[in-house]
């Protein structure tokens, strides 16, 4: 009798042992929210960046530019790696200091010429420690109109 | 009918004395032990209430520094307007925030914005583009004395100067809430 007792209770500590450790390690819907809100804002500002490429060019502009580097007027669109070098140094001051994980894609339209001059056919991709089998907040893709198709941006924060 | 000796009976007593005992000393074992798991439940059971109230509070106070971010983002003495409408979202002009961090650090403008942004502080940093390194620019700044705990929030935002050459930096809006 008393051991089926002792028995009970240990199971009932079990289950809520159990219980806690797997409730904890679930982030709760305000960080979610939170995640993909700073994803939207994160995206949102960069494109209204001025990208210090000469004139008044933002982030938007210069992908926009880059897409079609020959007939561009701004001098940095001619490097293919220019978006990433900027970009990049944003994220260093920015998420990577904030300790998010996440993964930011410029996707150029399959007939842009710049999709045909780089070896990964037009993805522009900066990831900081984001694994395919983690969980992410995605903010919805920014559309940036151009002669052959949207450029499209999309920021994704893992967890 | 023979009576049983009376060595018998003291040895028969004996033996249920002892078998009572080992019982009833199996029962205090029990009922310790019992006690002693129930005691680990509601030290487990407090400590998870504990951690799920931090973790409330916590949820609670980066709520209300989002809140206040929020609240800057909509403050018509920082907002970038052209013909009083404001130009996008999450645009802020340089110039007016630099004249709040001229004034932050008097009484009668913690006074005045007390209301809306209680204890804490809110700064602007330009992150990109930038040629050498500025010190923050201070919009509110009210510190609780004896503050137990600061939550900061960072909200990214589009600086600009409308003013001289029409051009938006990266900059992140501060919010630090003291509890």
């Amino acid at each position: 009798m008393g051991l089926a007792v002792i028995v009970i209770l240990l199971a009932v500590g079990m289950f809520f042992v159990t219980k806690f450790s797997l409730s904890s390690q679930q982030p709760t819907e305000v960080a979610n929210s939170q995640m993909k809100q700073v994803a939207i804002g994160f995206v949102n500002t960069l494109l209204s960046t001025d990208a210090n490429c000469g004139g008044t060019a933002t982030f938007s502009r210069l992908l926009e530019e880059m897409s079609a580097p020959e007939y561009t007027i701004l001098a940095c669109a001619v490097d293919p790696d220019a978006f990433k070098t900027k970009a990049t140094q944003i994220l260093d001051k920015t998420l990577n200091m904030w300790g998010y994980k996440y993964k930011l894609t410029v996707y150029y339209p399959p007939n842009a010429p710049y999709s045909l001059i780089k070896p990964n056919e037009g993805v522009i991709e900066i990831n900081h420690e984001c694994l395919e089998t983690m969980d992410e907040e995605a903010a919805p893709p920014f559309p940036i109109p151009t002669d052959y198709g949207d450029v499209r941006v999309i920021m994704k924060i893992c967890y | 009918m023979t009576m049983p000796s009376e060595e018998a009976v003291l040895k028969y007593t004996d033996m249920k004395t002892k078998k009572s005992q080992m019982q009833m000393g199996e029962n205090v074992i029990i009922i310790f032990i019992f006690f002693i798991l129930l005691i680990f439940a509601v030290v487990f059971f407090m400590k998870i209430q504990g951690a799920k109230t931090k973790q409330r509070i916590d949820i609670d106070i980066t709520g209300r520094g989002l809140q206040i971010a929020q609240k800057v983002a909509f403050l018509p003495e920082v907002q970038c307007t052209k013909d009083n409408a404001e130009i996008f979202s999450g645009c802020y002009d340089e110039f007016s925030i630099r004249a709040l961090d001229a004034i932050s650090g008097t009484k009668a403008q913690r006074d005045y914005y007390y209301d809306v942004f209680g204890f804490s502080t809110v700064s602007v940093r330009k992150i990109f583009p930038i040629d050498i390194e500025q010190k923050p620019l201070v919009l509110y700044n009210n510190t609780l004395g004896n503050y137990t705990s600061i939550i900061v929030s960072n909200v990214p935002i589009s600086l600009c100067n409308f003013l001289e050459d029409r051009r938006c930096s990266f900059g992140v809006l501060k919010v630090e809430v003291y509890t």
